[in-house]
């Protein structure tokens, strides 16, 4: 749906994205993910054609961004992470407004204009004014207008910001729901927690590079090593021995009942462990791969990039 | 209706606003008309001129310099620029709505101005007063948007300050022609005549089409800068079409009441006009456009993969009007009157100067852009102008005063000092500026390796 290619942005005396190439498929949640300064938000003003790159190209379904932004705008919403309302307008005309200039059927204007309140949660307030709104309801609000023409594609830079514990459950849900609806997201956050609970896919970016990219769903399927955890109907002494002594399982932790290992390999090495444990008598009452929680997996994709780009440093040092 | 007509309405017109404003202008004509003998004559039409032009352009300039600065400063003009609503929409949504309650106010006192000078003022010459009231509002209304679109492009945070410079332009391109043209109908109840390349015509007639004609000039430029905004491009060809109409339109006026110097008296009228625009023309852009330093890097690689359609469209504005500039100069040199001059030799000094002079206006545009490649904060051109400007004053005074006067030529284009004493320096100065330009330009371009997209 997406497609980055050798994306390079520069600012005067910076060069802020280098080579950045990325695909972002249809019917997603991604979640851009980076330090302060990487280059998360001049990436996503690139993608929504606010920014013009220096070079590379950047298509929303073959279209380049670019080339045709006016067309591109229409189908896409975005929420900047610094963002303002017009709050001496009432609720409703803050999204009738916006309704309108994305272009929508005036007949089903009113329509969109409900729904979108509905979703948000904030039907209640449609006649009051913006700028009486609490925080967590501006960016309810803020929210709304991004989705009001139903986009097909929809890019959220720090979205959760000023919610509330519910505001933030009500967020997830609703992202969930536009996903499920057909709407491809991409969210740059902080709050990796967050994250985790509604993203399919996940991008860390680190000094204007793609330090990693990968479906979180799938994870387990492209990191070598997977993290497994063994209970026990009670504590019994040959439990980390068995372990230790089963191929491909290393970081053993037995706390009471309870173990956690990494493990190398792929399904078989699953069948190989449990077979092993069984054989050596203990009573296993649950066995199964814990989620790579993705503070892992972007503490690890920056150590790994980190470490690249420290390998890197010393060869030029050689040299 | 256009949404961002209906959105400025929204925010300008509540049931108070709507209430107040009748309410006090009623209140301030009713007064004036008691003590004035319960008449409407040339006291209340003078008040109600003066009422309109205090909503108009002093108010009203300033809600139209606004409209996109408080959008920017509100961080709502991403929104808008995510919009699929289209330029020239956006534009007048923007001109008319936002100065909309200063018009509801104008429009009443528009109405006591007509009732006050009915009788008084032929119908004509009424209508006429009207059309140019109304017409040189909507044009300073246009050119503090214009202005202030313009500085969007350089920087993202305005004040005060900048709002009423933004004013204080829209104010002297509009005001003069309102003044003119309201002077073609004297209180002798004579209509006042002006000519235009030796034809005569109604003053107040040519005013209004010549305010048209600049309104017209000014919405372009709008909806154009408004296609910046919204990631379109524009090519050269409006300004530079604008700067040669204006220079036509200057060239033809007879300035009647100006005493021209003695040492201007060989130069021919028009052409010199028609070079006095296009001077002015270039100065305005080359001190108003953006200068980024990245937009030169792609105009670099333009122009080393000679693609020469993007190296045009991407060229700056004021170096595209310098060949317009020396075209008019060229003009001016080759035209200048011999004929009252006392001999060939002073006919060379004319020429020589007029030339000296362009090169001084390309020294200047050269020195510009050399400091703003040279700083990164956007604020280099602003530098530079203030260098010149001492350039200019300070310090040929100095040498003036120190008995220095041949080394003036490094500063101000020199009239009698001979051709090599006038040309030499400058031609110095312009290679000079054009070699540190060149040399900086291409230390920029050093570390940028892959081709711009778009």
């Amino acid at each position: 749906m997406i497609a980055v290619e050798d994306l390079v942005f520069e600012y005067p005396t910076k060069r802020a994205l280098h080579s950045v190439s990325f695909e972002i498929p249809r019917g997603t949640i991604t979640a851009l993910v980076g330090p302060n300064g990487a280059g998360k938000t001049t990436l996503i003003r690139c993608l929504v054609a606010l920014a013009l790159s220096f070079s590379g190209r950047v298509s929303f379904d073959g279209i380049d961004v670019h080339k045709h932004p006016r067309d591109v705008h229409r189908r896409m919403g975005y929420l900047p992470d610094f963002y303002g309302l017009y709050e001496d307008l009432t609720v409703r005309r803050c999204l009738t407004y916006i309704a309108s200039v994305q272009g929508s059927d005036p007949l089903k204007r009113e329509i969109l204009v409900e729904s979108a309140a509905e979703r948000l949660a904030i039907a209640d307030r449609l006649d009051e004014k913006a700028g009486t709104l609490s925080r967590g309801l501006k960016q309810r609000l803020a929210i709304a207008q991004a989705i009001i023409h139903e986009p097909p594609f929809l890019v959220l830079d720090e979205p959760a910001s000023g919610l509330d514990p519910d505001a933030r459950f009500q967020l997830s849900k609703l992202l969930r729901q536009l996903r499920d609806g057909g709407m491809t997201l991409l969210v740059s956050s902080h709050i990796l927690a967050e994250l985790e609970d509604y993203c399919t896919h996940m991008i860390v970016i680190r000094d204007g590079k793609i330090a990693d990219q990968r479906a979180i769903a799938g994870a387990a399927d492209t990191v070598q090593s997977r993290r497994m955890l063994v209970m026990l109907d009670a504590p019994h002494h040959g439990l980390e021995a068995a372990l230790v002594a089963a191929p491909g399982v290393s970081g053993v932790h037995v706390d009471g009942r309870t173990a956690r290992c990494r493990l190398d390999g792929g399904e078989a090495a699953k069948q190989i462990l449990l077979r092993a444990l069984i054989d050596a008598g203990l009573p296993v009452v649950e066995f199964r791969e814990e989620a790579v929680r993705m503070q892992e997996t972007y503490m690890a994709s920056l150590n790994k990039d980190g470490a690249r780009d420290a390998g890197h440093g010393e060869e030029g040092g050689e040299r | 209706m256009n949404p961002e007509f209906r959105r400025n309405l929204w925010l300008e017109f509540n049931d108070h606003r709507l209430v107040a404003l009748p309410v006090i202008l009623g209140a301030i004509f009713l007064l004036v008309f008691m003590f004035n003998g319960r008449q409407f004559d040339q006291i209340t039409g003078m008040l109600a001129a003066f009422l309109y032009v205090v909503l108009i352009f002093l108010w009203g300039t300033r809600l139209a310099a606004e409209s996109v600065l408080e959008e920017v400063n509100n961080r709502t003009w991403d929104l808008q620029r995510m919009s699929a609503i289209g330029a020239w929409q956006m534009a007048w949504g923007k001109l008319f709505g936002s100065t909309s309650y200063a018009w509801y106010g104008a429009i009443i006192c528009l109405g006591v101005y007509g009732i006050s000078y009915t009788g008084i003022l032929p119908p004509a010459a009424l209508l006429i007063a009207v059309v140019l009231y109304v017409g040189s509002g909507v044009l300073a209304h246009a050119i503090c948007l214009l202005a202030s679109l313009q500085a969007i492009q350089r920087r993202r945070a305005f004040g005060r300050a900048q709002v009423m410079s933004y004013q204080f332009l829209g104010l002297i391109c509009a005001l003069p022609l309102l003044y003119a043209g309201l002077s073609g109908y004297g209180a002798d109840g004579i209509y006042r005549v002006t000519t235009w390349y030796g034809e005569t015509f109604p003053l107040s007639v040519t005013m209004v089409l010549a305010l048209a004609a600049f309104i017209i000039w000014s919405l372009v430029g709008v909806y154009a800068l408004m296609r910046v905004e919204l990631q379109q491009r524009n090519k050269p060809w409006l300004w530079l079409g604008f700067v040669v109409f204006a220079m036509i339109y200057f060239a033809g006026v007879r300035y009647v009441p100006w005493t021209v110097p003695a040492a201007l008296a060989p130069l021919p009228s028009a052409p010199a006009a028609a070079y006095v625009v296009a001077l002015i023309a270039t100065y305005i852009m080359v001190l108003s456009e953006a200068k980024d330093r990245v937009h030169f890097r792609r105009l670099g690689y333009f122009y080393r993969t000679r693609q020469w359609g993007e190296v045009f469209n991407m060229a700056p504005r004021s170096v595209l009007t310098l060949p317009i500039l020396i075209l008019a100069g060229t003009a001016v040199a080759l035209l200048s009157n011999v004929t009252v001059l006392r001999d060939v030799l002073s006919v060379v000094e004319v020429r020589v100067a007029v030339i000296a002079g362009m090169l001084f206006v390309l020294r200047d545009v050269a020195f510009i852009y050399f400091m703003s490649l040279g700083y990164a904060d956007g604020r280099g051109d602003g530098r530079a102008f203030l260098y010149l400007v001492l350039l200019y004053t300070v310090v040929p005074a100095l040498l003036s005063a120190l008995h220095l006067t041949p080394l003036v030529a490094f500063f101000w284009p020199q009239y009698g000092q001979g051709p090599v004493l006038t040309l030499a320096p400058i031609v110095i100065e312009v290679v000079g500026i054009l070699y540190l330009l060149r040399r900086r330009w291409r230390a920029d371009l050093g570390a940028v390796a892959p081709a711009p997209s778009g």
